[in-house]
């Protein structure tokens, strides 16, 4: 019988891998063949040696080089991830917030048209009798007293008023709303209390309205087209 | 010398050793687990130079090994959240380093005769010399040499079976084979390693 046949057989026979009966046919193949138990012997030597392959040096600076870039490796997918889950958050509440910014778009637009016609409405009867008056010829052309300009005894009734009002609300010194909408118009006394002065250097004309309150006095300005 | 193949045995058939030599890995584990890249890095220090050598040996390449630990460490980041660290660490690290091996020789198949022999072997053995001396130095280049004819599986098989010492059973499962096939590329790579061996012996003299 050819021994390279029982070779495969003795390659597991080293490691006790055989099963009890092949063992004991691979025993009695040993105690008969010498050139088997040399190659037994010089598997175990291979085998010895191989196990002490475990132990070889392994340079340090090529493990630290791995553990570097493991590291960093790491440290780019944390930084990623918690960029993915700022995008995630981002993503989440885009639309809640283009709505939000769009409703508060068109709040704002609303109160400006509001504002806007509400500003028209009480703006527009009193600027009509102002821009008549204004361009008068004699109040423009010929600084000094409004008297000379207005028919004498008639009070510029509401077109001030209305001026007032806007004097009012851009002062900041008085409340707008309901409770100013309910006071009384401010009675303007006679036209002598109404006087035009040129500012100097100035192209504009200042307006001075003495009211019946003394703590009252409004200025206007006036430009040379009436505005 | 054989005790810590002897604690991997227990642990992969699911007991703890009695010195419980992994209660600090435990402790690693769920420290990393909470965010704790220290702990992590502990736990690399630990295992890196076991993982590395296995590698190594599976794969033939210094350079495709540092790739192959670099993968396992990094799974074993991704996995931290899905580990129960009360079992032990090293089987886990030993199947993924197998997998990973497998995977990277699958991928760079049509280059593996090449950089198989690209092996910095005269380095390594300047570095045995230091340690053990020239003649077992020689001894284990060869080996390191052998190991390189044989096949996948079979490099694989005595890798783990006869340098990292686990049982064929243990093989097996790590493998995802059964016992008789790891035995019969056991048996097939063994003798196929001695032949070599003796090639090159009978070349030397």
């Amino acid at each position: 019988m050819s021994c390279r046949r029982w070779e495969r057989m003795m390659a597991l026979y080293i490691g006790g891998e055989l099963s009890p009966r092949r063992e004991r046919r691979a025993e009695r193949h040993l105690q008969s063949c010498s050139t088997c138990r040399t190659f037994i012997r010089d598997l175990e030597d291979m085998r010895n040696a191989l196990y002490s392959l475990r132990g070889e040096p392994v340079d340090h600076h090529v493990l630290e080089g791995i553990r570097r870039s493991v590291l960093a490796e790491i440290a780019t997918r944390e930084s990623l991830q918690t960029s993915a889950r700022g995008l995630g958050i981002l993503r989440r509440w885009s639309w809640p917030a283009g709505l939000a910014g769009i409703m508060l778009v068109v709040i704002a637009a609303t109160l400006v048209v509001f504002q806007w016609s509400r500003r028209e409405a009480s703006e527009s009867p009193g600027v009509q009798d102002i821009g008549a008056s204004s361009h008068s010829p004699a109040l423009l052309d010929e600084p000094g007293r409004l008297t000379r300009a207005l028919p004498a005894g008639k009070k510029p009734a509401q077109a001030p008023n209305a001026r007032i009002a806007r004097r009012r609300r851009a002062s900041g010194r008085f409340r707008t709303g309901p409770a100013h909408a309910k006071r009384p118009p401010l009675k303007i006394p006679d036209s002598e209390s109404i006087t035009v002065e040129p500012p100097s250097g100035s192209d504009q004309l200042v307006v001075k309205l003495v009211t019946e309150d003394p703590d009252i006095v409004i200025y206007w300005l006036v430009d040379q087209e009436g505005e | 010398m054989r005790a810590e193949p002897a604690e991997m045995i227990l642990a992969m058939a699911g007991r703890q050793p009695q010195e419980e030599p992994s209660s600090t890995t435990a402790h690693l584990i769920a420290q990393a687990k909470a965010g704790d890249t220290h702990a992590f890095e502990t736990l690399m220090i630990r295992h890196e130079r076991r993982i590395y050598r296995l590698a190594l040996r599976l794969l033939g390449h210094r350079e495709d090994a540092q790739d192959a630990t670099q993968e396992v460490f990094l799974r074993l980041y991704k996995h931290l959240s899905r580990l129960d660290e009360k079992r032990e660490l090293v089987p886990w690290l030993y199947r993924v380093t197998v997998n990973v091996c497998h995977d990277l020789v699958r991928r760079r198949r049509r280059n593996m005769t090449v950089s198989l022999d690209d092996v910095d072997a005269d380095a390594l053995v300047d570095s045995m010399k230091t340690e053990w001396g020239a003649e077992f130095a020689e001894q284990r280049r060869i080996l390191a040499e052998g190991l390189k004819t044989l096949s996948e599986n079979e490099r694989a098989v005595i890798v783990l079976r006869d340098i990292e010492g686990l049982s064929t059973e243990d093989v097996a499962r790590l493998l995802g084979s059964s016992a008789s096939t790891v035995r019969s590329h056991l048996s097939r790579a063994r003798v196929k390693l001695k032949r070599f061996v003796d090639r090159v012996r009978e070349g030397q003299s």
